[in-house]
């Protein structure tokens, strides 16, 4: 075995200075080493050249401030996804700034009818990331042609393969791998040999009888006899809502954004046909989201829905905010933004803030108050405070009171809240709401409350009936034992005493008075906000929901100062009436209805399953009903093979084993040829997951491709960005459907669909005359989408001739693969004859559309775009839904749950005393920035262990001690990369005051050994790493396994949420 | 309250302090000015109460840039309020001017001060003082005569042709009452000792009115010039347009109703090292200075 990871910490000039040059042999298979790199910048070089015997011209550095230098994209270094103006010189992108059209980067912005030039001089302000984002463009360890593994999986050993014959054998399958020792006569089956299920009207009709036998509506023996001809596409023709053989194709994006999120879905799902679609969210924050979902859903026509995922505080005139286990100016949705917002308001005397984490963040040090409460009890503070709040009449009674939406508006509030909503009490707890229909007083969609002692019935979005309701109730109607909703809280946040709440979040209670004081002071200015510090534990949802029930309380939705679901964004979808391209429910002729449950069974109830008719609770591993994307469930099932074996996996822009807690067990199924017999990434570098592939293609990196990244709510004007190519993108080109095109995520989905001959390509492929030959194709239609907006009428100007030369000479440097507005111009010609170039140059020319601040500041004492609906303090249908281990329901109400595992019980974790805990500094972005990123690493070369001063003394370490973490599923404390190697959780001690005793504290972005960190061998040459790579730690193999699953970490089983802060670990020194 | 009238600037009044907090659209604007030199201005109006302050300050820029050079006097203010310690200013400056490993303009220094749990964190940007009378020109010019000069705005220069060798340096680095404003350039690439150099790095770095490639500054003194490139070419320096907690503001300070003099007319501000009296053009603003940094600098 041997050792990888940081060898020692030092600076940058020592490295350099005390190695000597290590042989590097130049391989064509990376940026830094291939032909085409050196000849793509022949005109840097000449320039370079040139510049050592001649002086500049006076005209050149004009050069600086030319309109013509720029082109807008956005950033992606994190997911605030900034807009920003990059300056390019001679084909080479040589600065970032912010884009100065964009509230993201200056607050506020210039309006948007602004002449690009003279937008050229005004720069918006970028975190260091974001100016870092020419060291991530040119990184000599990015991959730039496909690579085929030549060795074992995770060997590190690849060969170079020609695009045309990485796909072909994709899809063909095969004795793929006959030269490494072991699969001389393993057979892969390629994906056309997966997709069976190639009939659009097989698929429709299949789908819904399909799940109709797993709910029981359908008999099995019916079905069966009704596709007796075709079972065989069924994965299992005895369980039918497993779905077609074509789920057996995974793809598992990470971080990917919309544009390519549309962009895959198309093709992964209606033109493959697998229901295997999935991104990243459980290992981010999505109990959050879930929480807000259920907390915004609205009931129409007999069914809850159409929920929000995100709100945030408007910043502009809130007064006191609380930030639960976020730090806004180092991470959230994002530090530019909020940190200006923050900073202002704070200085003017405007804005008091508290932050409740167990770190003293950056943020904290702008903060009236810092809580350092004990990891994962939020919801415990938040209760504290809902007792005070409930005791002290510190909430809006009358806000609470308004019951449907016609007391809404004769109060002059956009919203209201299920608060006085009778709730009936089964014998298991609380239930459903009581209907009008239960107690024979109308319908099954209208609602009960009390007022002046007596029942009331009616519709929540009657806007006619004025409806007001007792908050408190608890009695009897007709045979139904009820209760508020809001009775239910009271009785929930009183079920303790102000002094043992204060004591299980480990936050002393005179603080928790006088935060809960000012909270209700400020009313509707007064905003609870959070983020994955709250909701990545195994109780997230329930922390989410507490927290946002504060909400409800000051009854601070959509008024200035409280909480918003931000200005949103001009649909690039085409979903909305009158526009030009609707890519989301038309122009893909013959697509395939996917269907089946999913590998990970979210989004199905584990009643609803021929599984459950077989073998009841406790089920095999978790369904997760009420959320998506779980994400860290994915290569754990397939180890299961439960609910069903995988033949292929494609990983796109994501890393899981890295970023995922207990990643370190995923590897293990990773390199099981039988678990997962095909696995092909797209990948910037070869990376921590991406090694374990036996493909990886290369993508284009963040500035040289198409995104339309939705913005952050914060925001609250209407705001659309749109990411293109601002340089020749540096990896290969291949050509597909005869175009020529960088090879990305794009190029592979293309050349498949057109090896399988999927619908809605190539020739016509979005309808007759609208070819769909490459990704312009679809991007294009997109901003096309944008440019006309969501209404008729909606339009952005045509673009004058001035800012069109502009906007031409700005891409001149660009090839006509990459840029051509002839062929542009095609694409944006819709079915009414009309052409949308001119509008559509508009609309790139300023990297996106942007609404001026003025609406926000016409829009009276509300903000601009109002969310307009019900809040529930008690969600339905978390009440009805049962847990899947012990059939026990669920509650609608927020609880103070310890941590638990699958089994619902509380996880034990013996002897290891210290609350793990990670975050993210301003440097990092999830998993890039550093290491690539040199400019940053010089700031920060590595991350720490970060303690307490009291803790290290009780451990006897002091600061820059080496020390490992160790768990009780992870007691050696180590990364095993199943290749020989393993990698210790090991690094260096901080000590610090500003961190709760009893906490360890990690930050994210470090201990990598792929990503260029070590040494690699391409084509039999070993291509060495870069020792500054692989400093520090990456803490996430200490995180807890789930007791029962054995395969994967801790999970909240509502929201989905990946476990990140439960963890217990223990502080060995070396 | 109070705090908030003594922050308060009259250009950037932000909202009315009132219960409804409408925001008032009655104020009568000022017109939005073009910057670029088409002669051409925009129409469109802004409420005064919203411009940017990033907008303001290019304005101002421009009527500076309208005075002959030695009416101008450049001036940067700091606010330690609102720096939150990111480095955007850092890394901007080190792709704005192209710098070689081992050369950073400026940097953020920090502290952590208390005992669990009232604890506190200081921000603490620096750069290059740009003083009035800088002790570094005429230590430099002693070792190599016209190493470094003052230009007519205040900005202290170097000239990289001339300022060459350790000894130069070191005479420089010595005489300057600061800790944080001279670096010598080895002539390294942050990819060197990789597969090979990359592309930015091979590109000039536009200082002084001139380009320079890395041949050409290597073993010369560098130090931060205010990106005279950018600020005569109408754009603010890259660490004050980046600087996303909005701490750092430039100006003439000559302009006496510049947003940097009015940043220190109207708040408590200091200098560091005040005591070596020369005159730094560099300003931090602190409303709360006895309970923060002279705690342990008083």
């Amino acid at each position: 075995m041997s050792w990888l990871g940081e060898i020692t910490m030092k600076e940058i000039k020592n490295i350099q200075s005390e190695k000597s040059r290590r042989e590097f042999l130049k391989t064509s298979a990376l940026l830094g080493g291939s032909a085409f790199f050196l000849s793509q910048f022949q005109l840097a070089e000449d320039l370079y050249a040139k510049a050592v015997t001649s002086s500049l011209m006076p005209e050149e550095a004009k050069q600086l401030s030319n309109a013509e230098n720029f082109i807008y994209t956005v950033c992606l270094q994190c997911h605030t996804a900034c807009p920003i103006k990059v300056e390019i010189e001679n084909g080479v992108a040589v600065k970032i700034d912010g884009n100065p059209y964009s509230i993201q980067t200056l607050n506020p912005a210039i309006p948007y009818e602004t002449n690009v030039k003279d937008a050229a001089n005004i720069d918006g302000g970028i975190c260091p990331k974001g100016q870092a984002g020419i060291q991530s463009l040119y990184d000599h360890y990015r991959i730039i042609k496909v690579l085929k593994r030549d060795g074992k999986r995770g060997e590190n050993k690849w060969k170079v393969i020609p695009f045309s014959k990485a796909i072909s054998e994709i899809v063909e399958g095969g004795k793929l791998f006959s030269n490494v020792p072991g699969e001389e006569n393993r057979s892969v089956e390629g994906l056309k040999t997966i997709r069976q299920l190639k009939d659009p009207s097989l698929a429709e009709k299949m789908a819904a009888d399909a799940m109709d036998v797993g709910n029981g509506k359908m008999k099995l023996a019916d079905f069966k006899e009704k596709y007796k001809d075709r079972l065989d596409i069924l994965i299992d023709p005895d369980m039918p809502d497993l779905g077609p053989k074509n789920n057996q194709f995974v793809f598992q994006a990470g971080r990917i954004e919309h544009g390519r999120k549309e962009f895959a879905q198309r093709w992964f799902k209606a033109g493959f046909g697998s229901n295997n679609w999935f991104e990243h969210t459980t290992i981010c924050e999505q109990s959050h989201h879930i929480a807000f979902d259920q907390i915004t859903s609205q009931y129409k026509d007999g069914k809850w829905g159409g929920g929000k995922h995100h709100m945030k505080p408007d910043l502009y005139n809130s007064e006191f905010v609380i930030f639960f286990g976020t730090s806004p100016v180092e991470a959230n949705f994002g530090p530019p933004y909020l940190s200006n917002l923050i900073n202002s308001n704070i200085v003017k005397g405007q804005l008091k803030i508290v932050v409740i984490d167990p770190r003293f963040s950056k943020t904290a040090a702008k903060a009236w108050k810092w809580l350092p409460v004990k990891p994962g009890s939020d919801a415990a503070l938040a209760y504290a405070i809902i007792q005070w709040l409930i005791e002290n009449k510190g909430f809006n009674k009358k806000y609470l009171g308004n019951s449907n939406k016609g007391a809404a508006i004769a109060n002059d509030e956009t919203t209201w809240s299920n608060a006085s909503y009778l709730v009936k009490i089964e014998d298991d707890g609380p239930g459903t709401f009581l209907r009008a229909s239960d107690i024979g007083r109308g319908s099954k969609d209208q609602f009960v409350v009390m007022w002046n002692g007596n029942p009331v019935v009616f519709d929540p979005n009657d806007e006619n009936q004025v409806v007001n309701g007792d908050l408190f109730y608890d009695g009897k109607i007709e045979k139904f034992k009820v209760k508020t909703a809001f009775q239910l809280l009271k009785e929930f946040a009183f079920s303790k005493s102000l002094e043992q709440w204060a004591d299980e979040a480990g936050i002393d209670k005179e603080n928790i008075i006088e935060v809960a004081k000012e909270f209700a002071k400020h009313g509707k200015k007064s905003v609870a906000d959070l983020y994955r510090g709250a909701v990545q534990h195994t109780s997230g949802y329930y922390n989410a929901q507490a927290i946002i029930t504060l909400n409800l309380l000051a009854g601070n939705g959509d008024w200035k100062g409280g909480l918003t679901a931000g200005g949103s964004h001009w649909h690039e979808d085409g979903s909305k009436k009158g526009q030009p391209f609707n890519l989301a429910k038309e122009l893909h002729p013959n697509k395939i209805k996917s269907f089946g449950h999913k590998i990970t069974r979210e989004g199905s109830k584990y009643e609803e399953s021929i599984y459950y008719q077989k073998e009841g609770y406790p089920s095999k591993r978790p369904w997760f009903p009420l959320t998506s994307n779980v994400y860290q469930e994915i290569i754990p099932s397939m180890q299961d093979g439960y609910p069903y074996k995988i033949k292929a996996l494609m990983t796109h822009k994501g890393t899981p084993v890295l970023s995922s807690p207990a990643g370190h067990k995923m590897i293990e199924a990773l390199v099981d040829l039988d678990k997962v017999p095909l696995y092909f990434a797209c990948d910037i570098v070869i990376g921590e997951t991406s090694m374990y592939a036996d493909y990886i293609f290369p993508d284009t990196a963040v500035w040289e491709r198409w995104g339309f990244p939705h913005t952050t709510p914060a925001v609250p004007i209407k705001h659309s960005k749109i990411r293109q190519p601002v340089v020749e993108p540096l990896v290969d080109k291949v050509k597909v459907f005869n175009e020529e095109m960088p090879i990305n995520m794009e190029a592979i989905m293309l050349a498949i669909a057109e090896n399988l001959n999927l619908p809605g390509y190539g020739k016509d492929g979005f309808t007759a005359g609208m070819d769909f030959t490459k990704q312009e194709d679809f991007y294009l239609k997109m901003a096309a989408n944008i440019a006309a907006g969501d209404k008729p009428g909606e339009t952005v100007d045509d673009i004058n001739t001035e800012e069109y030369n502009i906007f031409l000479k700005a891409r001149k440097h660009l090839s006509k693969s990459i840029f051509d507005a002839d062929l542009y111009k095609k694409a944006v010609s819709d079915n009414n004859g009309k052409n949308w170039w001119a509008k559509v140059a508009y609309v790139l020319n300023k990297g996106g559309r942007m609404e001026d601040f003025e609406a926000y500041q016409n829009s009276g004492d509300k903000i601009p775009h109002i969310f307009k609906g019900m809040f529930n303090l008690y969600t339905e249908p978390v009440a009805l839904t049962k847990h899947p281990y012990t059939g026990k329901r669920f509650a609608g109400i927020a609880q103070a749950d310890p941590v638990k595992g699958f089994n619902d019980k509380q996880v034990v974790q013996g002897d290891y005393h210290f609350n793990l805990i990670t975050y993210k500094d301003i440097l990092g972005g999830q998993s890039r920035t550093l290491p690539t990123d040199y400019w940053l690493s010089a700031l920060s070369p590595g991350n720490y262990i970060i303690m307490n001063f009291l803790t290290a003394k009780e451990l006897g370490l002091k600061d820059g001690d080496s020390a490992r973490l160790v768990s009780s599923t992870n007691i050696e404390g180590i990364w095993d990369l199943k290749n020989g190697n393993v990698l210790p959780v090991a690094g260096k001690i901080k000590v610090v005051e500003g961190l709760r005793p009893g906490v360890v504290s990690v930050s994210w972005s470090y201990g990598h050994w792929a990503y260029g960190s070590n040494d690699v061998i391409i084509d039999g040459n070993k291509v060495a790493g870069d020792e500054r790579r692989r400093t520090g730690l990456c803490p996430n193999a200490v995180m807890s396994i789930d007791p029962v699953l054995k395969n994967v970490g801790l999970q909240d089983l509502i929201g989905g949420s990946a476990s990140y802060y439960d963890s217990k670990v223990n502080v060995i020194k070396v | 309250m109070e705090t908030s009238e003594k922050n308060s600037l009259t250009r950037r009044q932000f909202f009315k302090k009132s219960a409804t907090a409408a925001i008032g659209a009655s104020a009568v604007g000022i017109v939005f000015p073009a910057i670029a030199e088409s002669g051409e201005v925009s129409s469109k109006v802004i409420p005064t109460d919203v411009s940017s302050d990033a907008m303001i300050m290019l304005a101002e820029l421009k009527d500076a840039l309208k005075k002959p050079i030695e009416k101008r006097k450049w001036a940067m203010v700091i606010d330690t309020r609102k720096c939150i310690n990111c480095n955007a200013c850092t890394v901007a400056c080190i792709s704005q001017n192209n710098l070689p490993p081992g050369v950073t303009y400026r940097k953020v220094f920090e502290i952590e001060d208390g005992e669990y749990p009232d604890v506190q964190r200081y921000f603490m940007p620096t750069n290059c003082m740009q003083c009035e009378k800088p002790t570094c020109v005429e230590a430099a010019n002693k070792i190599i005569p016209g190493s470094m000069a003052v230009r007519p705005d205040g900005i202290v220069t170097i000239d990289y042709k001339k300022m060459k060798g350790k000894k130069v340096f070191e005479a420089a680095k010595k005489a300057c009452p600061y800790d944080n404003a001279f670096y010598y350039d080895e002539g390294k690439n942050y990819t060197d000792y990789t597969p090979s150099v990359q592309p930015y790095e091979k590109m000039k770095s536009k200082e002084y009115g001139k380009e320079f490639t890395r041949e050409e500054t290597k073993d010369s003194t560098r130090k931060c010039h205010f990106c005279i490139d950018r600020i005569e070419n109408g754009r603010l320096p890259a660490c004050v347009a980046t600087c996303i907690g909005r701490a750092m503001y430039f100006g003439d300070i000559n302009n006496t109703q510049s947003m940097v003099a009015s940043l220190i007319k109207n708040n408590e501000s200091f200098v560091l090292n005040e005591g070596a009296k020369t005159l730094p053009a560099v300003r931090f603003v602190n409303n709360n200075l006895d309970e923060t940094c002279l705690k342990c600098h008083g």
